[in-house]
């Protein structure tokens, strides 16, 4: 049993030896006769080796690690079992990297630069042709504009206890959670509260209390001031805001804490 | 091709590869690797016996500088640029040099064992640890 073990572990590491050898060759011929020489101590090769065998040391490491955590073993344990699968890791490595390397070759040598080389033509034609330099970063802005709405149009969640008092009120959905407005909303919710009623004007106010920061807007300009865990004492960080941007909205009434 | 590829001494078809003995296929593989990290112009597989050589000559630079500088200090001052300006380019080159022929003649399987330690460096960690562990029990 043992001799044919030992047999079997010598045959892999003369079959691995052999292929070692044989992508040796492989390596030296089109790196010289199509990209020149890559004459440099940190190769794409030692790159690439070190990467998956990261890859590797964390896949072969799950199970380790579970066996280990399930036997309670003692540190001494856990390093043995730790260099077995680190040894096994960097066999998978060794595996896997001759198996894809030819196909990294081919992406690196071929397929990367051919895209690169399609993109750029890509791009020259669009920004002759098509006015791709001012419709481009047009959309960009839309599809950032829509994205920001729709993150900032979700209602902050956990935030206060109380969402309204005597004379101040917050903004809120049916479930009681704050709602996020623009600043034209915010103005148009705080002064259909009737006569009196307008946007926090940053005096402290104890009565309300966050539970996790959030925005709120003040009066007058654009800007929004930050609500910090604890009673509201009056808000020392603030944010300059566009009328796209939503944030909480407090309102309060004159005569009241504003 | 490579005219290095060219020479007598390689590129073997598969078949003879097959046909070497362990040993053979060993030292064979020792010789490639070998030629690779000693040359400036072949060093595009990943091995550890170039970091290996470029280490050795660090050290060796280092070792040549330090001996230059207790020589130096035994000379007046204002004679000292004419040691060290050229002093220090010998040192680079004999620093060189030594690490490479060191790597070169430290024998196969010493250099077998270290390229092993390096390629299987996470092994190479754990038993480290396990040592250090040892040690301080």
């Amino acid at each position: 049993m043992t001799v044919v073990l030992d047999q079997r572990i010598r045959a892999y590491f003369r079959e691995k030896r052999i292929q070692r050898i044989l992508s040796f060759y492989s390596r030296l011929q089109p790196a010289t006769r199509l990209t020149g020489k890559r004459a440099s101590m940190v190769s794409r090769d030692s790159v690439m080796q070190l990467i998956v065998t990261f890859i590797c040391l964390v896949v072969c490491a799950i199970p380790f690690a579970a066996l280990v955590k399930s036997i309670k073993a003692p540190a001494a344990v856990g390093l043995c079992v730790g260099a077995v699968s680190a040894f096994l890791a960097v066999e998978l490595a060794d595996w896997v990297l001759l198996k894809v390397r030819r196909a990294v070759d081919l992406t690196f040598d071929f397929i990367l630069p051919l895209l690169a080389a399609v993109l750029i033509a890509v791009t020259v034609v669009g920004v002759k042709y098509f006015n791709w330099s001012t419709v481009v970063p047009q959309r960009f802005e839309k599809w950032r504009t829509d994205v920001n709405e729709r993150l900032q149009k979700r209602p902050l969640t956990d935030r206060l206890r109380q969402t309204s008092g005597a004379d101040w009120v917050f903004a809120t959905n049916e479930a009681g959670q704050l709602t996020q407005l623009t600043f034209a909303e915010a103005e148009a919710f705080c002064s259909k509260l009737g006569a009196g009623w307008g946007l926090y004007t940053g005096t402290a106010h104890p009565e309300i209390s966050a539970e996790r920061p959030f925005y709120i807007w003040m009066a007058p300009g654009m800007r929004a001031a930050q609500v910090d865990p604890g009673p509201l004492k009056g808000p020392q960080v603030f944010v300059s805001s566009s009328a796209q941007d939503r944030h909480a909205t407090l309102c309060v009434r004159r005569g009241g804490v504003r | 091709m490579n005219s290095w590829l060219k020479s007598p001494e390689g590129p073997l078809p598969e078949k003879v590869l097959r046909e070497m003995s362990a040993d053979e296929l060993f030292f064979y593989e020792d010789s490639l690797l070998l030629k690779n990290e000693m040359s400036t112009e072949f060093r595009i597989r990943a091995s550890g016996g170039r970091l290996v050589v470029f280490v050795l000559s660090a050290v060796f630079f280092a070792a040549y500088m330090m001996a230059m500088a207790i020589f130096v200090k035994s000379i007046p001052e204002q004679q000292r640029p004419l040691f060290t300006f050229p002093g220090f380019f010998l040192a680079l080159g004999l620093g060189a040099f030594t690490g490479h022929m060191l790597w070169k003649h430290i024998g196969a399987n010493a250099r077998f064992w270290v390229r092993s330690a390096l390629h299987y460096w996470p092994v190479t960690l754990y038993l480290v640890a396990a040592a250090a562990l040892l040690f301080k029990k």
